[in-house]
């Protein structure tokens, strides 16, 4: 009885130890040995569509990089350069209208007359039409702010018809957002319901009948729409034109902006395209597939986010195989930038569903890399491709692996399997200082372009506290940035000044600075009313003039989950407690967050960040009509940044807008909606074999960058 | 018992409709929206009439019974529609994954039950003995590892301090080229460290119940009688009594039915491992609709499966149960 159950004991443990010793037996396997050649990256999650149109996600994007060039991409000062386009220049149609009897042709002669004498310089100009009996347009070679003064002059001031625009924004309570009651109906359609981009609609609709004489309406936000009236309109004009459009409900509309204009300038821009760039299945790029392009993004039946990019493009056309020009209704200076997309028109026009193309899983591109294979939340296979025109890549191979773990990421990097990888600050404070590290790995510490912050809501009918300059810049110098970075960032961020990176070339380095100082922020509170009356260290002052003392109080909202912003959120607590700022934290699921308490603007305070693109333009974020259905969430009204931001958006010359873009970040310094906090440190370990691979601002793989790589020759087997 | 399947069969439907509609209700009410409506919504370049437009090419701008029922509708000729994250059929998503998943978690089962079943009747035959005792704590040891401590931790030492096991996904980049057996040594040994954290958990567990099964086992009056008649004690244990203390272990093995293509989320990130868990949870954080109904109603069809197949073989395994 016991021989056998023994029996059966020693059966049991050899098969068990048989396991263990045939899994130490395949462990022992050849190491598999690397080409230098090969560049193997991390990306932290599966791509979605590898279609330069159709992603949102940055892992289909950081693929898409090197399938698809860009038109024209942004050198480390954040100043566009050229890449698939060999140049660009920005033209002008500036149509001029007359009144009063005068015609096109006698001003059409004239104007010739004055080219011929020289009173114009005949370099500016491109072409002069007539195009109706009271509206001419002249083409000029450059985009000129003041091209209304060629024709002064030659077109006498009273027969001279002004032009309105006009900025149209209704309050958001009027044209039914954010409310319970049932939206308004459509006076035209009453089955459809209000909105404001069924009035652009339908506006439009009425232009191209001829109803109105109207050059371009154009939607902005769900709360606001633009367009220029080709006469001169005041504010009760203006409502006539508008009303007729309304529902009943609707008694005023807000006109933010009613500028008088002398002409309706349009900035076209003129891409000339490299020759002789292929697309991965040799057909030739041409201007074409960039038009094919256009029209898939603004198809209302395409998938893509990006289509507001091109809402104020008027025309595309191609001009022969590389040359295509693009009319837009009004400037814009990020236009030029906008222009990144590019998918082969000879692969798309025959696919029936272009979201759910196959060949958004096989991208044909055109870029420096070409697609090879794709295994799911394996890895992302990508081949040089030695014809782009920027040359051999470094890399005859790079390779995505899709690692969603930090930890197996890393491990991964230390088993030498990958060769780029983006730190945390704990693993390049204390995990990758030791000798075997620093041996095999070269780390870089980069800022690109984003920032942390504190948000104030200014909007008076939501919180009544921060609506004092004096109150909102003494809770920033309460708070000790650095102090912060070093306990929470192992000090590798930095502190920040301003909404514009530091390496741009529209960074103003000399805006005021809100160092700690404690004192000058108590002092700052005291100016504005608020003191310890009753002794509990909590600053009291009647704010809602109710006539009772009301404690500064509020709740900084932020979200959960993550123990780095809980601390954050905490230490800055601490730190307005000492200026007798009683602060509470609320930390709220991220979803939830957005959805119940950002959007509506439901909130006191809120810490948060933004990740921005190359371009200075933050209109978005803090222009008042984008208080509702845009991104000015704290509600920061400022009239004179409206009118720096929107003419900086509107200026084509880099030194002009740059004076525009410097006086606006010194108004933001001064008037401190947001709280600055810090810009996070990009941290990256790249593998010894890679020489030169020093990033610059706008990240470690922009193409001039990377063209500059290569393989140490002392790891390459002999 | 046929009429018993066949009732049993019916209820499913039901069953499976329900799921659907609540799975569906809590998805759609979930706060957020799918990824890229909610990436979007942070980015100052993106304006709010894209958005609008995505939301109505997904169908979003519609009520959620209006979507449930076009979504049933669909479902009934097994179309389970395309994902929202890249446009792909579901159902392509999932074949594609399911050898990966389904070879992980036979492994797995199978090393489980080959360590768990012996261990378990070692230790009954062997109990209060030293064996029993040294089993009983390694076995509490494994069953309380953290999966993803234990995970991390082979990664350590066989990953990268030995080097001796790829730390990540299921083949090297670049094996299709390579020779059928090489790729097959390469497969098991991505496969080692997973398997190991995979099983480590439930062949504790089974050990368990395998004991405390024979036990009971042992102390009945048959196995009493077969020992009074002489019956040597192997045959005793592995004829007589293990046949009975089988019983709830195949129970436990219909369970795991739908736990085969579950896949775990945790250690498959960890280890980079292209299987059904990963699938899900991003199908999940994605708010991927499509992806997530289309598992929830795979698993759960695969639940209903695996306990009507855990009943229906303890019938058969069980000659005292009778279903009427």
């Amino acid at each position: 009885m016991k021989r056998s159950t023994f029996k059966f004991v020693i059966a049991s443990l050899i098969f068990v130890f048989g396991m263990s010793l045939v899994l130490f037996q395949l462990g022992c396997g050849q190491k598999f040995a690397r080409d230098p050649y090969i560049l193997v990256r991390r990306l932290a999650a599966d791509a979605s569509k590898l279609n330069p149109v159709l992603y949102t996600d940055a892992y289909s994007g950081e693929i898409c990089d090197w399938i698809f060039p860009p038109l024209v991409t942004y050198n480390d000062k954040f100043e566009l350069q050229p890449e698939l386009a060999e140049g660009w220049v920005i033209e002008e149609k500036a149509h001029f209208y007359l009144k009063g009897g005068l015609s096109a042709q006698d001003v059409y002669a004239n104007f010739m007359k004055a080219l011929d004498e020289g009173k114009v310089d005949r370099n500016l100009i491109d072409d002069v039409k007539v195009v109706a009996p009271d509206e001419i347009v002249v083409t000029l070679t450059k985009f000129k702010d003041d091209a209304y003064k060629i024709m002064e002059g030659v077109i006498p001031e009273e027969n001279w018809r002004k032009i309105t625009r006009v900025k149209v924004v209704f309050h958001g309570k009027d044209v039914g957002i954010n409310q319970d009651k049932p939206p308004y109906k459509c006076p035209w359609d009453s089955n459809k319901n209000f909105t404001v981009g069924a009035l652009v609609k339908k506006m439009k609709e009425d232009v191209k009948g001829g109803k109105l004489p109207i050059a371009y309406v154009s939607f902005l936000t769900k709360v606001s729409f633009e367009f220029l009236y080709l006469d001169e309109l005041n504010e009760t004009k203006a409502w006539e034109v508008v009303k007729a459009y309304l529902p009943d409900g609707i008694k005023e509309a807000r006109f933010v902006r009613l500028n008088l204009k002398r002409i309706w300038d349009q900035p076209l821009i003129v891409f000339k395209l490299r020759k002789g760039i292929k697309w991965h299945d040799g057909t030739e790029v041409t201007a074409d597939d960039v038009k094919f392009t256009y029209e898939k993004v603004i198809d209302p039946n395409t998938a893509t986010v990006r289509a507001s990019t091109y809402r104020d493009v008027r025309e595309v056309k191609v001009l022969d195989k590389y040359t295509l020009s693009i009319l837009y209704n009004k400037p814009y200076a990020p236009c030029v930038s906008s222009w990144y997309m590019i998918v082969p028109k000879h692969i798309f026009e025959k696919e029936p569903d272009f979201n759910n193309s196959k060949y958004n899983r096989e991208p044909v591109g055109c870029g420096p890399y070409k697609f090879v294979k794709w295994v799911s939340d394996s890895y992302i296979e990508l081949e040089a491709v030695d014809t782009y025109w920027r040359g051999k890549p470094p890399f005859k191979k790079m390779i995505f692996k899709i690692l969603p773990n930090n930890v197996s990421a890393f491990n991964e990097l230390l088993a030498g399997q990958i060769d780029i990888l983006g730190l945390t600050p704990y693993q390049w404070k204390f995990q990758t200082n030791n000798a075997r590290f620093l041996n095999n790995f070269n780390k870089y510490k980069y800022m690109t372009p984003g920032y942390g912050y504190i948000g104030y809501n200014l909007d008076p009918e939501k919180c009544k506290l921060f609506l004092d300059k004096r109150v909102r810049q003494a809770l920033s110098y309460a708070i000790d940035r650095d102090a912060i970075i070093k306990a929470l960032d192992y000090g590798l961020g930095e502190k920040c000044y301003s909404p514009i990176h530091p390496s741009s070339w529209a960074y103003n380095p000399n805006v005021k600075k809100y160092e700690y100082n404690p004192e000058l922020a108590k002092k700052l509170l005291a100016e504005a009313g608020w003191k310890d009356v009753d002794g509990d260290g909590i600053l009291e002052k009647d704010v809602d003039g109710d006539g009772k003392l009301d404690k500064f109080r509020f709740t900084l909202m932020t979200s959960a989950g993550s123990d780095d912003i809980k601390k954050r959120a905490e230490l800055i607590q601490s730190y307005w407690k000492k200026i007798g700022v009683d602060c509470q934290l609320k930390f709220i699921e991220w979803t939830v967050f957005l959805k119940n308490y950002v959007y509506p603007r439901n909130f006191e305070a809120i810490m948060l960040g933004w990740a921005l693109g190359m371009d200075p333009d933050q209109y978005s974020i803090w222009a008042s009509d984008q208080i509702e259905g845009g991104f000015n969430r704290i509600g920061y009204v400022n009239p004179e940044v409206d009118k720096i931001l929107e003419e900086a958006r509107e200026t084509f010359d880099r030194e002009k807008r740059k004076k525009l873009y410097w006086k606006f970040q010194e108004i933001i310094a001064e008037d401190c909606p947001y709280t600055f906090l810090m810009i996070g440190p990009s941290l990256v370990a790249v593998h010894k074999r890679i020489l030169n691979a020093k990033p610059t601002a706008i990240g470690l793989f922009s193409y001039d960058n990377f063209y500059k790589w290569h393989v140490d020759p002392a790891y390459v087997q002999k | 018992m046929f009429t018993y399947i066949i009732r049993r069969i019916l209820y499913m439907i039901p069953t499976l409709f329900g799921i659907t509609l609540i799975t569906f209700l809590i998805v759609n009410l979930a706060p957020g929206e799918p990824a890229a409506l909610d990436a979007s919504k942070m980015n100052p370049n993106i304006s709010a009439e894209d958005i609008e437009k995505l939301r109505k090419i997904y169908d979003l701008d519609k009520p959620v019974m209006y979507r449930y029922f076009k979504w049933l509708k669909k479902i009934l000729t097994l179309d389970f529609g395309e994902s929202f994250k890249d446009g792909r059929k579901v159902l392509d998503k999932i074949a594609e994954r399911i050898p990966n998943t389904l070879i992980l978690n036979i492994l797995a089962i199978i090393v489980s039950f080959a360590i768990g079943v012996p261990l378990g009747i070692m230790a009954a035959v062997w109990r209060n003995t030293w064996f029993d005792k040294i089993t009983t704590v390694l076995v509490f040891i494994g069953y309380s590892l953290p999966g993803f401590w234990f995970a991390l931790m082979l990664i350590l030492v066989f990953g990268v301090k030995l080097g001796w096991l790829p730390i990540s996904g299921i083949h090297t980049i670049g094996a299709e080229e390579w020779p059928f057996w090489d790729r097959f040594i390469d497969l098991l040994k991505h496969l080692v460290m997973p398997v190991i954290v995979f099983s480590i958990g439930s062949f504790a567990s089974l050990s368990r119940y395998m004991k405390m099964s024979l036990l009971d086992v042992i102390n009945q009056d048959y196995v009493r009688t077969a020992r009074a008649k002489g019956v040597p004690e192997w045959k005793v244990i592995y004829w007589h009594a293990l046949r009975n203390a089988l019983i709830p272990i195949v129970t436990l093995f219909g369970f795991m039915l739908p736990g085969l293509i579950g896949g775990s989320f945790i250690i498959e990130t960890i280890f980079g491992f292209p299987g059904m868990g990963r699938l899900g949870y991003d199908a999940i954080m994605n708010r991927d609709y499509p992806t997530i109904m289309a598992i929830s109603v795979i698993v759960s069809f695969l639940t209903l499966l695996g306990n009507f197949l855990a009943d229906v073989l303890y019938a058969l395994v069980n000659p005292t149960i009778r279903y009427e």
